[in-house]
């Protein structure tokens, strides 16, 4: 038996196959699971000189945490923004794909516009962004003040500096969402179109009954997309924008923990943090998918 | 219900007139069948009566309202699609009243569009398939619920596109009866478009045969195939389709009309008097094969390339003059392929087009009540094996 898959096997031995795998595995192991080993590691310990010398604190590091106020602060301020970031770049994401999806002139050009600051680098677009609601020279400043009557100072002010966070990130993010969005409901059969327009089927009832639902698997995979880029893509608006303020009001807990890591040296303390923040995100997304196992329709 | 009138219908998509000046009026309660080739616009005509397209010209009226500009929904009419387009995700009866209960709710209850779709499910025979999705039921269970969705609605017109075309072979034979039945029991004012001319010819109660976006012919099948309008229909429709030759008239012999010679030979049509002008050219003869018996006596000739035994026909193929022409025999007809054979022509059957425009000029049938002759004109001349006729 052994003798025919042999004859299968394009090499002599097995070593030519680990050669060929072995570039790919040194990659991996040296720049993802050697970290993350790591990381695990000095959540235990209490480092110094940025862990060139450590000690065994057991689960202090996690205990310290979790007991401190700036963290739990930290903590309640990225669920807000990750919650807002995801319900808003979604709902905003499928609206415009939406009209993406009914126009009929001009499409390329309406698109381009609907993913262009996806297609920013991070940094880029936290500088543009910096630049469009910076409060006293904005462009944006200006329409708020006017039509919502409030004094923008977001360099101060701790809640307008989280909004002015979630709306860039949200910007950001939209482009993406859009893509696939896109994408999904160019997918929904036109005929199915065609039967609810015969049926006089209203266009609320229809996003609800039909496209909703024949796009769940796109918005499973894209809550779950989200997800991920609000708890850890928001670092770069929070550097360049607020720094982590004014008063840890944009303290993410991605953003805190390089603070900690890079800034005040705190190697343990860091990767405590990033076990925590991991372990947040494993976790919902192992539960949108297992609610979505049960909600979406993955049809035929 | 509601009759239906299409007045100077057009319809242009850019550059290409996929519908051309179509007039058309459907009775109520008619069955009418559209049928024509791919892209003749029979599908862009049920989308315009539908209101999914928007006409470029003309008018399109369903019972005393004009509909030209309404919306699909206001139009008193129903669809079937040749995806069936059922929802995938609801059951068969969500698909059925998801349509009718969230548009109607003004006029007509939930309770009472449950009620319609257990009646068609009834009608439809599929009481037991309505708490399954699409997914779990065959083409042609999809496709009862797709026709129940649209009785579901109630609609004054029922519109059809090529809903049999994803079935196979067998069950489009038994879903056409059916639905031949089904028109019978509801009576709703249907149009039903296919590219397949048997299942027009026989769900049609009139027959339309659509080309290049214009309207070709609308009449009872049987009057489509026995004097169809012009040389189109008379090829569309028929299967082997009809044979046709550039011919010469002359003035025919004795009591017979003028006889039409070409290479390949020569018939006689069966009147005199019906005005056509002796000696000319500039017209084309048409036989359908089923009127082409071999027989020593006949007066074409036709060198045969194929014969093709279809069990209870023998279909002959091969060169009649610089025609290829198929005749159908009996089949225990005694013919091989290399052989010349001479071919008899029913002479009540004929056709006569005009070369140019292909308009017919004459039916055979029409001729004369009396010139239903079986036999060739014994002073006809007979022709050579090597297919020449008389000068």
């Amino acid at each position: 038996m052994s003798a025919s898959i042999d004859t299968n096997l394009p090499y002599d031995s097995s070593l030519g196959a680990y050669l060929l795998l072995a570039p790919t595995l040194v990659v991996i192991g040296l720049f993802l699971y050697y970290p993350t080993v790591q990381t695990l590691r000095f959540s235990f310990f209490r480092t110094f000189l940025f862990g060139q010398r450590s000690q065994f604190v057991g689960l202090q590091n996690f205990t310290t945490l979790l007991t401190s106020a700036a963290y739990q602060h930290s903590l309640a301020v990225t669920f807000l923004f990750a919650g807002a970031v995801v319900v808003a770049s979604l709902s905003i994401g499928l609206f415009v794909a939406l009209l993406l999806h009914e126009v009929s002139v001009a499409e390329s050009a309406y698109l381009v516009a609907a993913i262009w600051p996806y297609a920013l680098p991070t940094a880029v677009a936290g500088i543009v962004f910096l630049f469009l609601a910076n409060p006293s020279v904005g462009v944006y400043t200006v329409a708020v003040e006017s039509t919502l009557g409030v004094d923008v100072d977001w360099f101060t002010d701790g809640p307008q500096a989280l909004a002015v966070v979630t709306v860039a990130a949200v910007w950001k993010q939209i482009g993406f969402n859009v893509i696939f969005l896109l994408a999904a409901l160019s997918g929904v059969p036109e005929s199915l179109e065609e039967a609810c327009r015969l049926d006089g089927v209203g266009r609320l009832a229809k996003l609800r009954r039909v496209y909703l639902p024949l796009i769940s698997p796109t918005l499973v995979f894209l809550v779950v997309m989200n997800t991920i880029f609000a708890f850890f893509g928001g670092f770069a608006f929070v550097d360049l924008m607020t720094q982590g303020g004014p008063s840890g009001a944009t303290n993410l807990l991605i953003y805190k923990l390089f603070k900690d890591a890079f800034e005040y040296g705190n190697l343990g303390l860091a990767s405590a943090q990033s076990v925590i923040l991991f372990v947040i995100v494993a976790a919902l997304t192992y539960v949108q998918l297992r609610v979505s196992d049960e909600r979406a329709h993955y049809g035929a | 219900m509601a009759d239906i009138e299409l007045s100077n219908v057009r319809k242009r998509f850019g550059d290409v007139t996929a519908v051309d000046g179509v007039d058309l009026t459907v009775e109520d309660g008619e069955f009418l069948t559209v049928v024509g080739p791919s892209g003749c616009g029979k599908s862009t005509t049920l989308r315009l009566i539908a209101g999914l397209e928007t006409v470029t010209g003309g008018r399109i009226r369903i019972g005393d309202r004009d509909v030209t500009r309404e919306d699909p929904s206001d139009r008193g009419v129903a669809m079937v699609f040749q995806s069936y387009a059922l929802y995938p995700h609801m059951t068969a009866r969500e698909n059925m009243t998801f349509g009718a209960s969230t548009a109607a709710s003004e006029s007509v209850t939930d309770a009472e569009v449950r009620e319609r779709a257990e009646e068609a499910a009834a009608l439809l025979d599929i009481g037991e398939l309505m708490d399954r999705t699409p997914d779990e039921l065959s083409g042609g269970e999809q496709q009862r619920v797709a026709i129940g969705r649209a009785l579901v609605r109630d609609p004054e017109v029922l519109l059809l596109d090529e809903p049999l075309s994803n079935l196979d072979a067998k069950l489009r034979i038994r879903t056409r009866a059916e639905l031949a039945e089904l028109h019978d029991e509801v009576g709703t004012t249907t149009v039903y478009v296919t590219h397949d001319q048997t299942e027009a010819m026989t769900l049609g109660d009139r027959v339309a045969v659509l080309d290049g976006g214009e309207l070709q012919q609308c009449a009872p099948p049987q009057e489509v195939y026995d004097r169809p309008a012009n040389r189109f229909v008379a090829e569309f429709i028929g299967d082997p389709a009809m044979n046709t030759a550039p011919v010469r008239l002359d003035d025919g012999p004795g009591d017979y009309g003028p006889t039409a010679s070409w290479a390949g030979g020569e018939v006689s049509f069966p009147s005199a008097g019906d005005g056509l002008p002796g000696g000319t050219d500039g017209y084309l003869l048409g036989v359908r094969p089923e009127d082409l018996v071999p027989d020593p006596d006949g007066s074409i000739a036709m060198a045969v390339a194929v014969t093709e035994p279809l069990g209870d026909t023998l279909l002959v193929r091969g060169d009649v003059g610089d025609a290829e022409w198929t005749a159908k025999a009996a089949p225990t007809a005694n013919v091989t392929p290399g052989e010349t054979v001479t071919l008899r022509a029913d002479r009540s059957r004929l056709h006569l087009f005009e070369a140019g425009t292909g308009e017919a000029v004459l039916h055979a049938i029409d001729a004369d009540p009396n010139g239903r002759s079986e036999s060739p004109p014994s002073d006809g001349t007979e022709l050579t094996a090597d297919g020449s006729g008389r000068d």
